[in-house]
């Protein structure tokens, strides 16, 4: 963008539109008005003559009030939610001890790093059968398939922050008589947690994602059954008003992790 | 046999854990009549019959042609977005969030509406490995926009290059690594989403094969659909590094 600064004034009008967002209300403003662009979009692309066929902006809003009102949505989500809850506990409470071992036992590193790949490389959801077959349609299979969605993002990330720990600190903090436990808790772990939020942030994207295919594949009392049973009566809009509802609330989490990751790291660096 | 022996160094707990495994596995399958857990050697023989019988084949050309439409698509739609992101600030201040949003933001969560839109045909799988993969091509093409050196620009422009010009020959060589790996990326996420879609369709294609043994516990062909699955990945996304690597090498 450096190039468009330095061009002659004769020229400036071209590029008009970038001037406007020059500015914070200019970039607000483009927000608002990208968002009732998008909301109209969807407004004229959907269709209500028939049930079946993709619902406009204002069907789908219906259906969602008509799912908060009674209370059906909140409840479900709250079921839901749950399970994400306890995946992610179960996430950091495994990965990340488990990651700080990879990065300081190389024999540990050198077992379980193949599978952490294996398992980002492959679809999960393939393995749900499995997790099915061995703990039934319960909320422990739900959380194995959170836990198995996020955790090796969990467990590299903290593996690599671990093993970036500049090595001075530590021998510095050795030099001074600290012992390898003193040196992990207060050397090497205040360093490595911008690296560990970072896996802990892509975890949560990951979780969410497998919160979701748990809900419809090892249906429970949550989202999924409510979704099996609005698609059972035709019901496109509030399926609809479900999906973005959860979408938006991956987006508030991610929000959220982020804001937690930035505040860490000024944390950290300080 | 030094790169036998280092091979061996560096893998050797990994392999060695490995065939711990595979051995516990056959073991415990084979002492222990569980209907959740057949020997491995059956599992092993399932794939071969499965490979051998061909009812994998129409799965497999199903799958991946959807994977390569709904690829195509991402690519066109995807690299249109970033490069309208990374050209302009407008663009990308109206478009930016959604991008972002869109790529941390559980997608699957829009497979049960494609599915009541769609219908059970490819175009429910080809949304879905789209709205797995769109967006990282779009912050990638954007982020290769953003990667040529300024200075490069100003000089084209000076010497009198039209926008296309300075678009063909100094911001597209300069991004395509970017361009490369989001593609890469792309392909990785497009694959799951696949898979991801066709499991929760549960008819067609290798997903559906994975519903169709799963429901009628016939354990040992699941297995082999998985291992299937697994390997159909890491193949499709080894593809794609390789081709990749080839291209970035003629680059420079």
């Amino acid at each position: 963008m450096a190039a468009d600064k330095v061009k002659g004034g004769a020229e400036r009008p071209r590029w008009s539109l970038d001037r406007l967002v020059e500015t914070g209300l200019g970039r607000t403003l483009v927000r608002i008005a990208a968002l009732l662009a998008l909301i109209g979009a969807w407004q004229l692309a959907g269709n209500d003559t028939i049930g079946l066929l993709f619902p406009t902006f204002g069907r789908t809003l219906v259906a969602f009030w008509g799912l908060v009102s009674d209370g059906t949505l909140q409840v479900a989500l709250l079921v839901t939610n749950q399970t994400l809850l306890a995946g992610i506990i179960v996430m950091l409470v495994v990965g990340i001890p488990v990651g700080i071992m990879t990065a300081r036992v190389s024999v540990l590193d050198r077992i379980v790093t193949p599978y952490i790949t294996f398992l980002v490389a492959i679809p999960v959801i393939a393995l749900i059968p499995v997790i099915q077959a061995i703990l039934g349609l319960t909320f422990a299979a739900r959380v194995t398939v959170v836990v198995l969605f996020g955790i090796p993002y969990v467990i590299i990330n903290t593996a690599v922050a671990v093993r970036r720990v500049d090595p001075v600190l530590t021998e510095m903090a050795t030099s001074f008589g600290a012992s390898r436990l003193v040196i992990l808790r207060d050397v090497v772990l205040p360093a490595a947690v911008p690296g560990i939020m970072a896996g802990i942030r892509i975890a949560l994207g990951q979780a969410l994602i497998g919160m979701v295919v748990a809900e419809l594949t090892i249906v429970g009392a949550g989202i999924g059954s409510l979704i099996a049973d609005l698609q059972g009566r035709f019901r496109v809009a509030p399926v609809l008003a479900i999906a973005v509802t959860i979408v938006l609330e991956g987006v508030l989490l991610m929000t959220i992790v982020e804001w937690i990751e930035r505040r860490l790291g000024r944390w950290s660096q300080s | 046999m030094g790169w036998l022996s280092s091979l061996a160094y560096r893998n050797g707990p990994f392999l060695l854990s490995l065939a711990a495994l595979a051995l516990l596995w056959e073991v415990v399958g084979r002492s222990i009549d569980l209907i959740t857990l057949p020997p491995l050697s059956a599992v092993l023989a399932a794939f071969y019959d499965l490979w051998a019988s061909g009812a994998v084949t129409a799965p497999l050309l199903d799958s991946t042609l959807a994977l390569l439409y709904g690829l195509v698509l991402s690519l066109a739609l995807g690299s249109l977005i970033g490069i309208g992101m990374g050209l302009s600030r407008f663009v990308d201040v109206a478009l930016g969030p959604y991008v972002k949003a869109g790529l941390s933001a559980p997608m699957i969560a829009f497979v049960p509406v494609f599915l009541m839109i769609f219908g059970i045909g490819p175009a429910t799988r080809i949304a879905t490995v789209v709205a797995f993969s769109v967006f990282i091509v779009a912050t990638n093409a954007a982020t290769a926009m953003r990667a040529s050196d300024p200075r490069l620009i100003e000089m084209a422009h000076s010497f009198g290059a039209s926008r296309w010009a300075i678009f063909r020959d100094v911001r597209l060589p300069a991004g395509a690594p970017y361009f490369l790996a989001g593609l890469r990326l792309g392909v990785a996420r497009g694959v799951k989403g696949l898979i991801n879609g066709e499991v929760l369709i549960a008819i067609i294609g290798l997903g559906g094969l994975v519903k169709k043994y799963g429901t009628v516990f016939s354990m040992d062909q699941l297995y082999a659909v998985i291992l299937l699955i697994v390997v159909y990945a890491a193949i499709a996304v080894g593809l794609v590094s390789a081709v990749s690597r080839l291209l970035v090498a003629e680059e420079k």
